[in-house]
């Protein structure tokens, strides 16, 4: 696999990852992100926030990755229920993105203390009042369905229209991180409102991008597969489109690369 | 009845260009073709044919879309504020209009399924058409309480005159299987969500009878195709010798005089199932019965 050529990743039709006509401020849009314990979708999280701030996904391709100049806190923020400051800072940090040329929000650090004894709804706005409100920036927000299970009563629906969809009309794109490694076809409460969660996302996803690992297990050169496809939502107002694809993918030390299937 | 009420695809114009009268129209989709080309094309429809207003209901939809004349944010509200809103922007239904109105909700499923009835009541009348999206795929949870009440999609097909079921046009290198297969593990294939897609159309009359016809629709040039479905009755009544050939070193096939001669045979009883009455005997005398003319209790008949 060494051998083979490395390919370039490409969301949309305009040959760009996250194409200019997302962050104009005339549209708000998602995109969704599906993974698995066995396939994190962290490598594809900061090759995102690399793709923002420097303009192409430098590192998937080993090159050499431009210094960032702007200081503009605001063109991305990155809110995690799973990761902690420190794991992005090191991992941008790699990519030559200091903490200054983004923002981290922490949501999970001490929520149940802070959070103990107050409404559903008021939890969710204060988690609201931390975005920026800034329809051309990009929100990444890592596994936000682990509220179904610290809020007590929370349903998918709630989480959606209290939580996702006035998040999305604060940003021009957000991308949610989901994890989708839980029994789906289960009948309990809880695994219904998982999967619930799960499609509502998808119906409003322009795009949705899948890591998935191998269907014949694990192999010494791939990871896993990386698949791009359209999502529920219309983009009638764009003019650019989702270009459906397949890449194999290999997590190394360092970075992460990219082949067709 | 119009003759040409009978050609599928001006029934389909009929039903996207809103012509006909249909309180509640019901977009059935999935993930894997969501409804959102339907609602353009209709919307495409809809303004050839005359003047709407058109009101479209967001639970999920954050752009809005630029055919809406009213966009209601309906995340915040509450049902019954939602209802209030809508009805605020309908002309009461006692008085007469000249003006149409569209009511389009993105996603009926928001609506749980003890309101969905009342809810659909409030905005459906003279006036106005709603047309409700509704996900099949999105899983819901069954109260305990409400274990034997029909379910939101059970009562929506019940109310609904008319019912369009999107699907996605099945590439040929994947089967419906595999696709449903991936989609259970919320893995979406590639070519799904596209331009073109199949569509299930199904009216109710006011007699009660419904029809139902398939098409292929492309909103791209805006045509649509119907979709004949060969019945296996049909496939029965074919036969074809090649089919036969190599099965066996008998003749299984059949020449046209003997298919006609089969034709021509006789079945027993079809007589017996001429009679108007029913249950008649049919008796025809033969050479050993022994009848006598001159009983009167002899008679067969």
């Amino acid at each position: 696999m060494s051998n083979v050529q490395k390919q370039d990743l490409v969301l949309f039709s305009d040959s760009s990852v996250i194409s200019k006509e997302l962050c104009t401020g005339k549209s708000h849009d998602l995109i969704t992100i599906t993974s698995s314990p066995a396939t994190s979708s962290f490598w594809l999280l900061t090759t995102l926030v690399e793709t923002r701030l420097t303009g192409a996904p430098f590192s998937l391709n080993s090159t050499s990755v431009p210094v960032v100049t702007h200081k503009n806190m605001n063109l991305i923020t990155i809110a995690s229920f799973i990761h902690n400051a420190q794991y992005y800072t090191d991992a941008l940090n790699r990519l030559k993105l200091g903490p200054e040329s983004y923002k981290y929000i922490d949501l999970l650090t001490n929520f149940v203390i802070k959070n103990i004894g107050k409404p559903r709804a008021k939890v969710l706005s204060e988690l609201l009042e931390k975005f920026p409100q800034d329809s051309t920036s990009v929100v990444i927000l890592e596994q936000p369905e682990v509220l179904l299970t610290l809020l007590d009563g929370l349903t998918s629906d709630e989480l959606h229209r209290k939580f996702i969809m006035p998040l999305m009309q604060r940003c021009g794109l957000l991308i949610i991180s989901t994890n989708i490694n839980y029994s789906p076809n289960g009948q309990t409460k809880d695994a219904i409102e998982f999967s619930r969660f799960v499609a509502g996302c998808f119906y409003k996803s322009i795009a949705v991008l899948s890591l998935k690992p191998l269907d014949t297990g694990r192999a010494a050169d791939v990871t896993g597969s990386f698949r791009i496809t359209r999502g529920g939502a219309s983009n009638s107002h764009l003019s650019c489109h989702v270009v459906e694809n397949e890449y194999l993918y290999l997590n190394q030390k360092e970075n992460t690369k990219l082949f067709y299937r | 009845m119009s003759t040409s009420l009978h050609n599928p695809s001006i029934l389909l114009k009929r039903v996207l260009s809103l012509a006909d009268f249909s309180p509640l129209v019901l977009a059935i989709d999935s993930i894997a073709q969501s409804s959102c080309k339907l609602i353009e094309e209709v919307y495409y429809n809809a303004k050839e044919s005359g003047d709407f207003t058109i009101i479209y209901i967001s639970f999920e939809t954050a752009n809005e879309p630029s055919y809406a004349d009213i966009f209601i944010r309906a995340e915040a509200l509450s049902l019954e504020k939602l209802s209030q809103t809508i009805q605020s922007y309908l002309p009461p239904s006692n008085r007469p209009t000249k003006s149409k109105f569209l009511v389009v909700i993105d996603s009926i499923n928001h609506i749980s399924t003890n309101h969905i009835s009342q809810f659909v009541g409030s905005i459906a009348s003279l006036h106005s058409t709603l047309l409700a999206v509704y996900h099949a795929d999105l899983p819901e949870y069954q109260e305990k309480t409400l274990a034997h009440y029909p379910s939101s999609i059970e009562l929506l097909n019940f109310m609904a005159t008319t019912i369009l079921k999107v699907q996605q046009v099945t590439s040929k290198n994947a089967t419906e299987e595999e696709i449903e297969n991936d989609l259970s593990r919320f893995l979406i294939p590639r070519g799904l969500n596209n331009d073109i897609f199949k569509l299930t159309l199904t009216t109710r009359r006011k007699s009660g009878r419904s029809q139902s016809y398939s098409f292929h629709i492309n909103t791209k040039t805006h045509s649509y195709e119907t979709i004949i479905a060969s019945s296996p009755a049909d496939g029965e009544g074919n036969e074809n010798p090649e089919m036969l050939q190599g099965l066996s070193t008998f003749n299984l096939s059949t020449s046209a005089k003997q298919k006609m001669a089969k034709e021509q045979v006789e079945l027993p009883f079809l007589e017996a199932q001429s009679f108007n009455t029913g249950g008649a005997i049919v008796y025809q005398f033969e050479k050993d019965d022994d009848y006598d003319e001159e009983d009167p209790f002899e008679d067969p008949f």
